[in-house]
């Protein structure tokens, strides 16, 4: 199983909102000065993916692979970012919900498939595998 | 307008806000305000897939096929954090895109 129950409970303080639309408002400002607010929103979506990824397996950071695995996902997520030609238009957040989802769903799908091998065959299900 | 629907994101499922949406107090408020929440967020969804449908650029058409994947999204509530943060971090630019709009304006 990929998505855990503790991962579908995972919430937000407001405070942890409040930071949240606080920083984009501060990286969005710098997206700006340097003139390429088109690219401030992808890179925001995709370093916040990253950053749940990382936060939803977290009890696995003592493993070299994860942290291996995690660059490469973080890596891969840049030539998305500077090729496809992306608008500074209003794109709904519920429209994007789905993608980042779609993106979030497939990190920890790798994230369980590279936890199996590293663990080698003898290893139990689940996300929590290398503990 | 457009920073007020992505905000309506941020409101996760269950707890206090819900009840506050609720007629009925106790474990019963926050059950009828979840799902008065979510008709809320299927309501924002509906409208942001309208207004893509109008829209009959390629993007516009992406935006509806996604709108209706969005309200399937939104009503699931797989994870509502990827909610609130995607929500978060649209409201955040949503207000740098109206302060930007604004200023070409003078």
């Amino acid at each position: 199983m990929v998505m855990t129950e503790e991962d579908r409970q995972m919430r937000l303080p407001w405070w942890g909102v409040l930071c949240v639309i606080v920083g984009a408002l501060i990286l969005g400002l710098l997206f700006v000065y340097f003139g390429r607010f088109d690219l401030a929103r992808p890179t925001l979506f995709s370093v916040a993916m990253v950053a749940i990824a990382i936060a939803m397996r977290w009890k696995l950071r003592r493993h070299g692979w994860f942290w291996g695995t995690m660059t490469i996902l973080a890596a891969l997520h840049v030539p998305l970012i500077l090729f496809v030609p992306w608008t500074t238009k209003w794109i709904p957040a519920l429209v994007i919900i789905p993608f980042g989802f779609a993106d979030l769903y497939v990190m920890l799908w790798v994230l369980s498939v590279v936890g199996k091998f590293m663990a080698g065959p003898n290893a139990p299900e689940g996300p929590s595998i290398g503990h | 307008m457009s920073t007020g629907i992505d905000a309506i994101g941020l409101i996760p499922g269950g707890g206090a806000v819900s009840a506050e949406l609720s007629l009925f107090n106790g474990a019963a408020a926050v059950s009828n305000g979840t799902a008065i929440l979510g008709r809320l967020q299927l309501g924002a969804g509906i409208i942001q897939t309208a207004n893509g449908a109008s829209d009959t650029s390629s993007l516009g058409a992406i935006q509806t096929v996604a709108g209706v994947g969005g309200i399937v999204a939104g009503v699931a509530k797989a994870t509502p954090v990827v909610g609130q943060v995607l929500s978060g971090i649209s409201v955040g630019l949503d207000l740098i895109g109206t302060g930007l709009n604004i200023a070409q304006c003078y």
